[in-house]
């Protein structure tokens, strides 16, 4: 299944992701509308910064997922087709305990609707809108074996390279 | 391979769960002393002003394991270890390769006057849900002991059907075990603006009837509230008596080692009727939270099933709600006391408060009241018992956030490069 | 605490306070903006049209091209030209301020105002060409006001204060390279032509051109050197002080700050006729007048008015809760004052028709009715003052002494009590035997990204025990002055010993029974020009160009574009000049190379980029040494 895989050293903290994640999860769906909107528009994806590096954080809709586990209600569920973990906003009350046990810190709080909001790996596009706008390709959409193996092949020119 | 898992709740559903990663093809019989289907226990309050419907609490299909022998309205009553048999109703029984005991826990039921009358609820169950919703509709006037979760849950429940609420509690505080002093100051005032009325310091005398209906409940310091209608929420007991008639050892709770394994090698336990270790201070506890209940049925099915997963603690605080609007999250040690290598900081800005409690070089304690975002990561720390050391200065700041964690772990660092930089 | 925001004393105190009072301030505001874009910071962004903004990836991997076709070398010189243009905008427009106010003067029209200097201004003029037999001050000062303001005209000769006060090597390597400006307003808006969507596209022309328009913001500052000492006194060295211990509890407290002595004089020329009212209002000690950034320093060494503090921690004036005025006129200062200001009892006021602030009381100050204007400011202030609460105040007990004033002429002066016929020889003859490494001209402001002061305390001891001499002008004298560096204590301290010894001997010439100051305090940013005077009359004398002397130039903790277009001159001097932060050029090496290369093989002066202040401290030590061995000077070597 695919996942977004984040490439750190290529970011450069311009957050185009941050900009592109939040017009996508909005009505309007472009620069010029959606930030008027309410509920406002919300960023799934974050670039941070710490120690002078620029240090995206995203979703990893992890196997495991701690968010999945603590929901109380149900609302916390993995997508079946996409294998995104995904918050029902029809089930969710709004009692953060998912918040509470994200290990990444990125489930945020849609206040005017009292939800959870978190990544959905943009289920009605071809790839994730913060994918698809990162003007440094730091942001790559692929296949987790896909993904691997492109890196140790990587990484092996660079050994036998010397 | 046939496992049994008795109760069919968080504990139970994660076990089955775990049961089917491992082994997809065993059989798996899962029995509940409930009638209704398996729900999510934390929403029943919703059911008392209608705000959700029994639909809206069931536990959808795509969380629920598949192939599940599901068995409602089955009591289990007698264990028999070593014959591997569980009897059921009167005469039925069941063999077992494997048995989960999630028997859960029910409500305390204090010694007073006239609590077992009519009137008087415990909030546990889908069909208590249901009971108060039904009296709830003519109740003008509630009183509820205990300002724990449950009877603040209950508490502002009823305030949505306009009822007039009272909660009675023992300590100097409201939701003492989640809340410190001066948290629990912010709460108050959000309460109080709820409409709800407190009596903190104080506890049921007698609860007093006229023929069959409740007219008002006695303090004990003699003030008389008007009631008809009394939810008692002071705690929960582990239901250990199943495990007892197999002869299982059991403290206040029921006894497991790091597998989750009772003293029979075949009976594992999980959830709310387990006696295990404070992932933070090593002491026994029962810990009645969902997440923890999740938490040990992974790994106790995963074990059923042949895995050697084991457990590192429960939490013996872990807990996020919203109280009138305004969200607390708490985790660990939140009541500690600074000296002796605790150290304190507290934070507050109107309706937003932040204490972090230190012990040593690592973080124990956690209450964010108002400004909850990344609680996750700090929860993360607490629970790797992580030397923050090299933290302490971010983690007091404002703007803590995973960036900051990643780079204290070594090897990590160089991933990260400043664009543009001469270097 | 706090060690990542400031390292001086009376601002770490402050910083204290503001936390307990959880003040929003620049350093929060700062930490709320991280991570900046890389985009910006590499000055691979452009918005110069609407088909925009584009940027250019630094990887490589995404767009290499704007939609224009620009390149990466492109957008960053454009980018780099308009930040130069609006240095020098800030600088001329604060010149022409001036220009306009002597034309006032000579006309009658500012009749609160006077020729303070009539000797500069009659040296001035005659420097100028302009003639002197016959003509009354005024009338001298009309023609060198019309003179100043045609500079600002589209012109068919370059500007005359450059053509007058650089040396006949940079003037003809100008003239050759087609750097001299025929007008100053002409030039930027040749730079705003020149990089808008379509025009230049060659990045080597554009950073030619923006070393032309550098060269404009030189010549603005100059001016205006020169008609602020006219109008307002040529300063003299004068014992002041520094810190925000300045402030006075018994007093109204009054902050001047921005940039203009047509404001800040007048201010502080008036106070002293409202001292009845303000001991009235119950100010014991009467009015005390503070400064803050450049116009401090003018008042600083014009009429000892105290340093309060400067640039970045200019919000903390504020919170000491003592300040019951800070009154502005333009540039470098915080529209977050007023937000600061609405939690005690300061009156923050605007004076100038282009800087207005939200939430502050605005007072138009009119040349024609500067007095006037005065006396409503200060009266502002003294109603202020009845509303202070008690309560709120917290001065901290943090004074350093602070010698400023040290203009070339000071300069001249005391060396001539060392040698009355040949005033420069003994400066001359130290440099030459080693006592003297050479000079380093420290300039410059506060940076957030960079602890206040961190760079320029740890570059002047390094510089200083190499026995380099120090100026200071603008923020870094503030820096300075701020830890008791700008004292004849700090001499003994941290000079080396061929250095205390000369400024020992100066001293003792100079009648102060004391080294002089181990910075020589130079005077406000616009007096960065009083250095070069001092750096052209020894190359004159040594018969060699600017690019020759062991003169380097130093802004370690730069923020403005103003220190860019400062800094673009001084490299277009000749001087090898540091700078302590990373300008937005790195994404295209092409421009990078060029700063901090090529201009040294095309200018002789050269752009050295190091963030680390010792580091820095080395390179500069090294250029100084490199320009001795040039001279036929031995090269300085230190333990």
């Amino acid at each position: 299944m695919k996942r977004i895989f984040v490439q750190p050293d290529l970011c450069t903290a311009c957050k185009t992701c941050e900009m592109q994640c939040a017009i996508e999860h909005s009505q309007a769906k472009n620069i010029f509308a959606s930030p008027a909107e309410t509920p406002h528009a919300m960023n799934r994806v974050f670039v941070e910064a710490a120690e002078d590096r620029k240090i995206p954080i995203f979703c990893r809709h992890c196997e495991d997922a701690p968010c999945v586990a603590a929901c109380i209600s149900g609302a916390m569920f993995r997508d079946r087709t996409t294998d995104a973990v995904m918050c029902d906003w029809s089930r969710c009350i709004g009692c953060w305990t998912c918040v509470m046990v994200c290990p990444y810190g990125v489930i945020g709080r849609q206040l005017e609707l009292g939800k959870a909001v978190k990544c959905d790996l943009c289920p009605e596009r071809e790839s994730p809108a913060c994918v698809d706008s990162c003007p440094t390709k730091a942001l790559v959409f692929k296949d987790v074996e896909k993904f691997s193996k492109e890196k140790r092949a990587f990484f092996a020119a660079a050994i036998a390279g010397g | 391979m046939r496992h049994v898992i008795i109760g069919a709740s968080a504990a139970g559903m994660a076990t089955a769960k775990a049961i089917r990663k491992r082994d997809p093809s065993a059989e798996i019989v899962m029995l509940s002393d409930e009638s209704r289907p398996p729900y999510y226990r934390p929403l029943i309050p919703y059911l008392i002003y209608k705000e959700k419907t029994g639909e809206d609490i069931a536990r959808q299909a795509c969380l629920t394991p598949p192939n599940l022998d599901l068995r409602l309205g089955v009591h289990a009553t007698k264990l028999d270890p070593k014959n591997h048999l569980l009897t059921f109703g009167n005469i039925d029984s069941l063999t077992y390769d494997r048995l989960l005991i999630s028997t859960g826990a029910s409500p305390v039921r204090p010694n007073i006057s006239g609590l077992d009358g009519p009137g008087v609820f415990t909030l546990r169950t889908w069909a208590d849900a249901e009971s108060i919703a039904k009296v709830a509709k003519d109740a003008k006037h509630a009183v509820i002991l205990g300002a724990g979760r449950i009877g603040m849950k209950s508490a502002f429940a009823l305030r949505h059907l306009g009822i007039e609420v009272s909660i009675v509690e023992l300590l100097d505080r409201i939701v003492p075990q989640q809340l410190d002093e001066e948290s629990a100051v912010i709460f108050a005032h959000t309460v109080a603006d709820a409409g709800i009325k407190i009596s903190l310091g104080q506890t049921f005398k007698t609860i007093n009837y006229e023929g069959k209906k409740i007219t008002s409940v006695t303090l004990n310091n003699g003030v008389e509230l008007k009631a008809d209608l009394v939810i008692v929420g002071v705690g929960v007991r582990a239901n250990l008596e199943l495990a007892i008639s197999g002869g299982l050892h059991t403290q206040k709770g029921l006894l497991v080692n790091e597998r989750l394994q009772t003293n029979d090698a075949h009976i594992f336990a999980a959830g709310d009727v387990v006696e295990t270790r404070d992932i933070i201070s090593g002491d026994s506890i029962v810990s009645g939270i969902w997440t923890n209940a999740v938490e040990m049925g992974r790994i106790a099915g995963d074990n059923m099933a042949g895995g050697k997963s084991t457990y590192q603690g429960a939490f013996s605080l872990l807990n996020s709600m919203e109280l009138g609007g305004l969200p607390v999250v708490s985790v660990g040690e939140v009541q500690a006391l600074p000296g002796d290598g605790v150290e304190i900081y507290t934070e507050r800005k109107g309706q937003t408060y932040r204490k972090l409690v230190f012990c040593g070089n690592r973080l124990v304690g956690l209450i964010l009241v108002g400004q909850i975002e990344g609680a996750g990561i700090y929860q993360t720390l607490i629970r790797e018992k992580a030397d923050v050391s090299a933290l302490r200065h971010e983690l007091l700041g404002h703007r803590f956030h995973y960036g900051h964690y990643i780079l204290s772990k070594p090897g990590v660092t160089d991933m990260y490069v400043v664009a543009g930089r001469i270097r | 605490m706090f060690e990542d925001r400031s390292t001086s004393p009376d601002s770490i105190e402050m910083l204290g306070v503001a936390k307990k009072l959880d003040v929003e301030l620049v350093w929060d505001r700062y930490a709320a903006q991280v991570p900046q874009c890389g985009f910006g910071e590499t000055g691979l962004c452009c918005r110069h049209c609407l088909q925009g903004p584009c940027r250019i990836d630094p990887f490589g991997n995404g767009p290499k091209v704007g939609v224009c076709g620009a390149t990466a070398d492109t957008i960053v010189a454009r980018g780099l030209d308009r930040t130069i243009a609006a240095g020098t905008a800030a600088h001329s427009g604060h010149a022409k301020h001036l220009a306009h106010t002597l034309k006032k003067l000579a006309d009658g029209k500012a009749p609160d105002y006077a020729i303070r200097d009539s000797n500069k201004l009659r040296a001035v003029a005659q420097r100028q060409g302009i003639e002197l037999v016959g003509k009354s001050d005024l009338q001298v000062a009309g023609e060198l006001a019309d003179l100043a303001l045609e500079e600002f005209a589209e012109r068919s000769t370059p500007v005359e204060w450059t053509m007058k006060t650089l040396t006949a090597g940079r003037l003809k390597k100008f003239g050759e390279m087609g750097l001299l400006p025929y007008g100053i307003d002409s030039v930027i808006s040749e730079i705003m032509h020149r990089t808008t969507n379509g025009v230049d596209a060659d990045p080597v022309n554009l950073l030619l051109g923006g070393i032309k328009c550098a060269i404009a913001d030189y010549d603005g500052m100059a001016m205006a050197t020169d008609l602020s000492d006219i109008l307002f006194g040529t300063p003299q060295p004068t014992v002041a002080s520094a810190n925000l211990g300045s402030l006075k509890k018994e007093a109204v407290n009054i902050a001047v700050h921005g940039h203009n002595p047509v404001l800040s004089d007048m201010v502080c020329g008036i106070a002293p006729q409202m001292e009845a009212e303000a001991k009235k209002a119950g100010a014991k000690e009467g009015i005390n007048i503070v400064g803050i950034c450049c116009t401090g320093n003018e008042v600083l060494m014009r009429h000892g008015v105290p340093m309060a503090t400067s640039s970045v921690s200019q919000e903390l004036a504020i919170i000491t809760g003592a300040l019951d005025a800070m009154v502005v006129d333009y540039q470098c200062v915080m529209p977050s004052l007023t937000k600061i200001a609405e939690g005690f009892h300061t009156q923050v006021i605007t004076t100038m028709g282009i800087a207005k602030m939200p939430g502050a009381t605005h007072i138009n100050f009119e040349e024609e009715h500067a007095a006037e204007g005065a006396r409503e400011i200060i009266r502002l202030a003294i109603e202020a003052f009845k509303k202070r609460d008690a309560a709120k105040v917290h001065i901290p007990d943090i004074r350093n002494t602070a010698i400023a004033g040290v203009s070339a002429e000071a300069v001249i002066g005391i060396l001539s009590k060392v040698d009355s016929a040949d005033p420069l020889k003994p400066l001359i003859d130290n440099i030459v035997n080693g006592n003297i490494a050479g000079v380093c001209l420290f300039a410059g402001c506060n940076n957030v990204k960079i602890p206040q002061d961190r760079n320029f305390v740890a570059m002047i001891k390094e510089l200083a025990r190499r026995d380099v001499l120090i100026l200071a002008t603008g923020c870094a004298s503030g820096a300075f002055a701020r830890h008791g560096l700008m004292t004849p204590d700090a001499t003994n301290k941290y000079a080396g010993s061929g250095l205390k010894a000369v400024l020992t001997a100066l001293g003792n010439a100079a009648g102060l029974n004391a080294p002089l100051p181990l910075v020589l305090h130079t005077g406000s940013c616009v007096d960065n020009t009083r250095a070069v005077a001092i750096a052209v009359a020894i190359a004159n004398k040594l018969g060699v160009d600017l690019d020759k002397l062991p003169v380097v130039a130093s802004a370690p903790e730069a923020s403005m574009e103003k220190a860019v277009s400062i800094g673009t001159w001084a490299v277009a001097l000749g001087l090898p000049t540091h700078v302590g932060v990373v300008p937005p050029v790195t994404g295209s090496p092409l421009v990078t190379q060029v700063l901090t290369q090529t201009a040294k093989d095309l200018l002789g002066g050269y752009f050295i980029v190091e963030l680390d202040p010792v580091k820095a401290a080395e390179k500069l030590f090294e250029a100084i040494n490199e320009r001795r061995k040039g001279l036929g000077l031995a090269e300085k070597v230190v333990a």
